[in-house]
C-alpha cells in the first residue's frame, strides 16, 4: 500500500548476521537506486514503447488519474517508486532489456496491447466497465499476462472474483501449485510468503483484515498457460517500494524481488 | 583409253593400291633382279655376243624389259580398292506395343487395329510389301524391347513407352550400319522426350535411316487432361502446401469444370475453374493440408466430358510421404524476449513441431523450455555437433557474437551445410550488424547483406509481400481457402536491424516500407549447402498476434511461424535416408533404391548394418539385398521389381556402430497404366524430327503405303574390299608382243636371227 512514510528509525542497512545472498541483494538494490535516482524522471502518462523489450506496465482502472489528491487512486498505490525499484532489481539481476521507468496505461486502452505484461493491484476496489472487461479479456487471450497484487481478505477476494467473472464468465480461479514453472522460471520459490505492508513489516501480524493465509492463484487459458496470476493476502509492491528502507526485512523484499522476477520471466516465456 | 588398256577406269587406279603375289620381301626382289640383269648381261657381253656395241646394248635392253614385264605378269598384279556394292536390304520394323495404341481415334478404329492390319508379320499389308523386297526384323517395344516372333500377336498392353531405349537398341545392333532403314510405328506418346535426344544421336552415329509412321489423331476433338501435378514427395504432418495442377483441354473452351482432389479415396478438395479460350493449358494452385502421417495416395481428377475418347487421362496420381515424427526446433535467445513466448504459442498446437527454447536470463544462466529431459542443453549453448545436430532447425534471436562466438557460428554453418538443418536469423538488438556479426561466419551464410556496422535505427514499418515472390506458398497465412492475409490490416513491426539487400541467390518474400524509398528486407531465405537459411530481421513479430486491431481468431502470426519453421526444417532428414526412383512405377518396372546412412555428426557411417524390407500391397514382406556403393561412402544401393498394382512400402533399418537402431520409410505407388494415356495425341513434330534428322521421312497411317517406295529408293550397299586382276590387261599383252617383235626385227636386220 502506498502511504506517507516517515519512519526514521536508524536501522543498519547491512545488519550483522545477514547471509551473503541477503547482503548482496541489499547492495544491489542500493546501487540500483543510486543509478535510478540519477536518471531523469519521465512525466506520468507519457507515451512509451518500442525502445525496450520489457515495460513494467501498471493497469489504470477506476476514476482519477496520476497525482490525484490524498492517497491517490487505488490503482496507483506504491506508484511509481515500487515499479521503478522493481525494475532496478530486474535490470541488475537479469539480462532483460527493461525500460527503467514506470509505464501506466488504462485497462481498455488499445495501446495496452503493446505491452504483454500488466501489473494491477488493490483489486478490492477494482470495478471494470463492460468495455474494460471485454478489452481485458481480449488482451489476456491474445497473450497478455496480468499479475494482481496487494489485496487482502474475503471482501477483496469476492470483489476480484466478481470482476473476473465479467472478464472470464466460464473460467475458474485455482491455486497455482509450487511445482508450476512460474515458481522456477528464474529463482526456485519453495514457499509462499506473506509479504506485509511497510507498517506491519517490523513486527506483529503480517496480515490485513482476515487475510491470514497468502495465496498464489491463477486463471489459465485452454492450453494450460497462466493468463492471470493473483497474489492474495500479500503485498509485493510494498516490499519493492520500501526495499531501500533499512528497517524493511530483507526476507520479504528478497522474496518479493525473486518472485516478481519469476513472474516477468514466465510472462515473457509462456 | 586407260580403261581400254588396263581394264579399269582411272578413278579406281587413283584411289586403289597395287598388290602382287610375291612371297618374299623387297630385298629378295632386288637381289633377284640384279642376278637376272647380270645373267642377261653375260649373254650379251660375253663370248659369242654381237660384235657391235650398239647391238649389244639395244638387244640387252629389249630382252631385259621383256623379261621384267613377263615377271610382273607372272607375279599376278592386282588393284586393291574399296567399293560399295548393292545388296538385298535389311529393314527393322519397330512397333509400339503400349496401352496408348488402344485409343480409338482413327475414325472409330483403334490405333492398334491399324498396326495389326498393316504390320503383322507375314500378314499385314505393308509388312507383306516390305517382306518382298527386304529381310525384315520385327521388334515390339513398351517398357522393354523384344523381338516379335513369327505368328506372335501384339497385345498392346505395355504400361510404358520407352522409345529411347528401343531406338538405342536398334542403333547399337551389330548390323546397324547394314540396315536399309528402320520403320518406327508409334503414336509418339513417350514418357521422357529428353532421353530421345541421346537415342537420336546414336542413330545418326550409326548411319541408320529412320522412317516414322505416326498412328493416331494429332488433335483429339474433345479432351481434358490432368497434365501435370507438382507436389513435394515428402511433407511434414500438418503441412499446408499448394499443389500446382496443370490442365490441358481440347474443344472445351469456356467450359466450367471441377477439379476433385482425393486423399486415400476420400475427397479433400474441390475447386472449379472455367477453361480458357483456344487450346491454351491452364494452371491452378490447390491448397492442401496433410494431417495424417504415412504414405498418402493423392488423386487429382476431372470428371469426363461428353464425347471424350480418352478418359484415362482425366486423373493424375501422386504419392506423398507424410513424415510423422515432429521436427525439433531450437530457439536460442541471448535475453528474455516476448518473441520466445509468442513463438512458443504460435507452434504450440502444431504437433509436427517440437520447439525447445534456450533463453539466457542472466549472465551465466539459461532458462530451458520444452526440453525432453534434464540433460538436454543442461550446459547451455550446444557444445558439440552431436548436441546441435539433433535438431532440424535453429532460430537464432538476439544474442551477440561475444556470446555466440566464431566456434559456435562455424558449428551452425556445418549444421546447415552438412546436416541440412534450417536456420532462421531473427531480428533483435543483438542480432545481425547490431549483434556484431557484420564480418562473421554467420554473415557469410546469411541470405541478406549485413551493413558494415551497427546503427541506431528504429522504425515501425508496414510489411508487404515482395513484388517478385509475393505469391510464395509460405505467405499463405489466412485460414483455409482464403488466399492471403490482408496485409494492409496487419500492424507494423519494429525494425532495429535495417537490411536493404538480399544476396543474389536469395528469395525475398516480405519487404518493409519505412518511407525511405528503398524497401527493407523483412523475410528472405536461401539455400546453403543442404540446408536453408532465412533472415527475419524484425524485433516483434508478436505484434501480429497481440495487437489490439488483430482479431483473436486471426492466425497470421501462427501460420507465418509454422510455415517458416516447416520450410527451413523440411530438408533436414534423419540419419537414415531412403531414395526411391521412380516415385510412381508401373508393374514390372525396376525401382532403384539408394540408402544413405550417417553418424550423429552426419558424416557417412563407416560400417552400418542395413536391412531393407518391402511390404507389397498384399501385405507380404520381402527383404531386399542392398550392396554398398563403392564410389560413395555411406551409400547402399539395390533394386526391386514391382509385381503388383498398389502401394509398396519400403522400410530401411540401420544399426550403427554403437548399436543404435534407426529406421526410415518411403513408399512407391505402382500402377497398371502409368502415364500411357497422358499426352496421348499423335506427336507429329517429335516423329518428324526423328525421321528427318536421320534422313528418313514421316508418314501418317493414311500415307504409310508410300513408305515402301521410299525405302526402295534408298540404296542398300555393302562396302567391300576388292582385288582386281591386272595380269590380263591388254596393255601388258601388247607390250610383251611388241617387245618380242622388236627384238626379232632387230636381230633379223643385223643378220643375227
Amino acid at each position: 500500500m502506498r502511504r506517507a512514510f516517515e519512519d526514521t528509525r536508524d536501522t543498519a542497512f547491512l545488519q550483522p548476521g545477514l547471509t551473503m545472498r541477503e547482503a548482496a541483494g541489499r547492495v544491489l538494490v542500493a546501487l540500483g537506486l543510486l543509478l535510478a535516482s540519477a536518471s531523469p524522471s519521465l512525466a506520468n502518462g507519457e507515451l512509451r514503447g518500442g525502445e525496450h523489450e520489457f515495460y513494467f506496465t501498471r493497469g489504470i482502472y477506476g476514476e482519477g488519474g496520476v497525482g490525484a489528491a490524498d492517497w491517490g487512486p487505488r490503482w496507483a498505490v506504491d506508484f511509481p517508486k515500487a515499479d521503478e525499484q522493481f525494475l532496478v532489481a530486474l535490470r541488475r539481476l537479469t539480462v532483460v532489456d527493461a525500460f527503467d521507468k514506470d509505464n501506466a496505461i488504462s485497462i481498455g486502452e488499445a495501446r495496452l496491447h503493446d505491452f504483454p505484461f500488466l501489473y494491477v493491484l488493490e483489486v478490492g476496489s477494482l470495478s471494470l466497465t463492460e468495455a474494460q472487461a471485454k478489452a481485458l479479456r481480449e488482451y489476456l487471450l491474445a497473450g497478455g499476462f496480468m499479475v494482481i497484487d496487494d489485496f487482502w481478505g474475503t471482501w477483496a477476494w469476492q470483489n476480484l472474483e466478481q470482476e473476473m467473472r465479467l472478464v472470464f464468465p466460464n473460467r475458474t480461479i485455482v491455486d497455482v501449485p509450487l511445482d508450476h514453472p512460474v515458481f522456477h522460471a528464474f529463482y526456485d520459490i519453495s514457499e509462499i510468503l506473506q509479504v506485509p505492508n511497510v507498517h506491519q513489516a517490523a513486527g506483529g501480524p503480517t496480515w490485513e483484515y482476515d487475510g491470514r493465509i497468502p495465496r498464489v492463484r491463477g486463471i489459465f487459458d485452454d492450453e494450460g498457460r497462466l493468463m492471470v496470476l493473483i497474489n492474495w493476502n500479500t503485498d509485493l509492491g510494498d516490499a519493492w517500494e520500501w526495499a531501500d528502507l533499512p528497517s524493511y526485512p530483507l526476507r520479504y523484499s528478497t522474496y518479493a524481488f525473486e518472485i516478481g522476477i519469476n513472474f516477468v520471466i514466465y510472462g515473457m516465456s509462456y | 583409253m586407260l580403261e581400254l588398256a588396263f581394264k579399269y577406269p582411272a578413278e579406281l587406279f587413283s584411289r586403289g593400291t597395287l598388290e602382287m603375289l610375291w612371297p618374299l620381301g623387297g630385298y629378295a626382289a632386288a637381289v633377284l633382279a640384279i642376278a637376272l640383269l647380270a645373267a642377261i648381261a653375260l649373254g650379251y657381253f660375253g663370248a659369242g655376243s654381237p660384235r657391235r656395241k650398239r647391238d649389244r646394248v639395244g638387244l640387252w635392253a629389249l630382252r631385259t624389259t621383256l623379261l621384267a614385264l613377263l615377271l610382273f605378269v607372272l607375279l599376278d598384279p592386282r588393284l586393291v580398292v574399296e567399293t560399295d556394292d548393292p545388296v538385298r536390304g535389311h529393314v527393322t520394323v519397330l512397333i509400339d506395343d503400349s496401352l496408348s495404341m488402344r485409343i480409338r481415334d482413327l475414325d472409330g478404329a483403334a490405333r492398334s487395329e491399324f498396326v495389326a492390319g498393316a504390320f503383322t508379320p507375314g500378314a499385314g499389308t505393308l509388312a507383306a510389301t516390305l517382306e518382298q523386297r527386304f529381310d525384315i526384323r520385327y521388334l515390339k517395344f513398351s517398357a522393354d524391347v523384344e523381338t516379335l516372333a513369327p505368328g506372335e500377336v501384339l497385345t498392346f498392353s505395355g504400361a510404358r513407352s520407352d522409345l529411347a531405349r528401343a531406338l538405342e537398341r536398334v542403333a547399337h545392333a551389330p548390323d546397324a550400319s547394314a540396315l536399309a532403314a528402320v520403320v518406327l510405328v508409334t503414336d509418339g506418346a513417350v514418357e521422357d522426350s529428353g532421353t530421345l535426344d541421346h537415342a537420336l544421336r546414336a542413330l545418326k552415329a550409326s548411319g541408320v535411316t529412320l522412317h516414322s509412321v505416326g498412328v493416331g489423331s494429332e488433335r483429339l476433338k474433345t479432351d481434358i487432361e490432368v497434365t501435370e501435378v507438382r507436389l513435394p514427395r515428402t511433407v511434414l504432418r500438418g503441412d499446408a502446401m499448394e499443389a500446382e495442377v496443370k490442365l490441358s483441354h481440347r474443344g472445351l473452351a469456356a467450359k466450367t469444370v471441377t477439379l476433385v482432389v482425393e486423399e486415400e479415396s476420400a475427397i479433400v478438395k474441390e475447386q472449379s475453374l472455367t477453361l480458357p479460350a483456344g487450346d491454351r493449358p491452364v494452371s491452378l494452385k490447390v491448397p492442401l493440408e496433410f494431417n495424417r502421417q504415412g504414405p498418402r495416395r493423392m488423386v487429382f481428377r476431372v470428371a469426363p466430358e461428353p464425347g471424350e475418347i480418352v478418359v484415362e487421362n482425366n486423373a493424375a496420381h501422386r504419392a506423398v510421404d507424410v513424415r510423422g515424427d515432429p521436427v525439433r526446433i531450437l530457439h536460442i535467445e541471448g535475453e528474455p524476449r516476448f518473441e520466445v513466448k509468442f513463438l512458443r504459442r504460435a507452434v504450440a498446437a502444431d504437433d509436427a513441431i517440437r520447439l525447445v527454447s534456450l533463453v539466457r536470463t542472466a549472465e551465466n544462466k539459461y532458462y530451458r523450455l520444452g526440453v525432453e529431459d534434464a540433460d538436454e542443453l543442461a550446459e547451455g549453448l550446444p557444445a558439440s555437433e552431436e548436441a546441435l545436430f539433433r535438431y532440424h532447425a535453429v532460430v537464432l534471436g538476439s544474442i551477440g557474437n561475444d556470446l555466440f562466438d566464431e566456434a559456435l557460428q562455424s558449428r551452425l554453418r556445418e549444421f546447415v551445410a552438412r546436416r541440412g538443418g534450417g536456420l532462421v536469423l531473427l531480428g533483435g538488438r543483438r542480432a545481425f550488424a547490431e549483434g556484431g556479426y557484420s564480418e562473421s561466419t554467420l554473415a557469410g551464410i546469411s541470405p541478406v547483406v549485413l551493413p558494415p556496422a551497427a546503427s541506431a535505427y528504429r522504425a515501425q514499418v508496414p510489411v508487404r509481400p515482395s513484388v517478385s515472390h509475393g505469391d510464395n506458398p509460405l505467405l499463405r497465412l489466412a485460414k483455409a481457402d482464403q488466399l492471403y492475409a490482408s496485409w494492409e490490416q496487419l500492424p507494423p513491426l519494429t525494425v532495429i536491424n535495417p537490411i536493404r539487400r538480399s544476396k543474389p541467390g536469395a528469395t525475398t518474400v516480405l519487404e518493409g516500407d519505412d518511407g525511405s524509398g528503398e524497401p527493407l528486407v523483412i523475410l528472405a531465405w536461401q539455400r546453403y549447402g543442404r540446408g536453408t537459411v532465412a533472415a527475419f530481421p524484425v524485433r516483434d513479430s508478436w505484434r501480429w498476434q497481440m495487437h489490439a486491431e488483430v482479431p483473436l481468431e486471426d492466425e497470421t502470426h501462427e501460420r507465418l511461424w509454422r510455415n517458416l519453421l516447416r520450410h527451413v526444417a523440411r530438408p533436414a532428414g534423419g540419419r537414415a535416408q531412403l531414395k526411391l526412383e521412380p516415385a510412381e512405377a508401373v508393374v514390372g518396372e525396376s525401382i532403384s533404391i539408394e540408402a544413405q546412412t550417417l553418424d550423429p555428426r552426419f558424416f557417412p557411417l563407416a560400417d552400418p548394418r542395413v536391412t531393407l524390407e518391402v511390404t507389397d500391397p498384399l501385405g507380404q514382406v520381402e527383404e531386399v539385398a542392398l550392396e554398398r556403393a563403392i564410389s560413395k561412402d555411406g551409400f547402399h544401393r539395390g533394386s526391386f521389381i514391382a509385381r503388383d498394382i498398389g502401394r509398396h512400402e519400403f522400410r530401411l533399418r540401420l544399426s550403427g556402430p554403437e548399436g543404435e537402431a534407426i529406421q526410415t520409410e518411403a513408399s512407391v505407388e505402382v500402377s497398371g497404366s502409368g502415364r500411357e494415356f497422358h499426352s496421348a495425341e499423335l506427336h507429329v513434330p517429335r516423329l518428324k524430327r526423328l525421321a528427318e534428322d536421320t534422313g528418313g521421312r514421316f508418314f501418317t497411317a493414311a500415307s504409310a503405303s508410300e513408305m515402301t517406295r521410299v525405302i526402295d529408293d534408298t540404296k542398300s550397299t555393302l562396302r567391300v574390299e576388292k582385288r582386281l586382276p591386272l595380269r590380263d590387261a591388254p596393255a601388258l599383252l601388247l607390250a610383251l608382243l611388241a617387245l618380242a617383235c622388236l627384238e626379232w626385227a632387230w636381230r633379223r636386220r643385223r643378220d643375227m636371227a
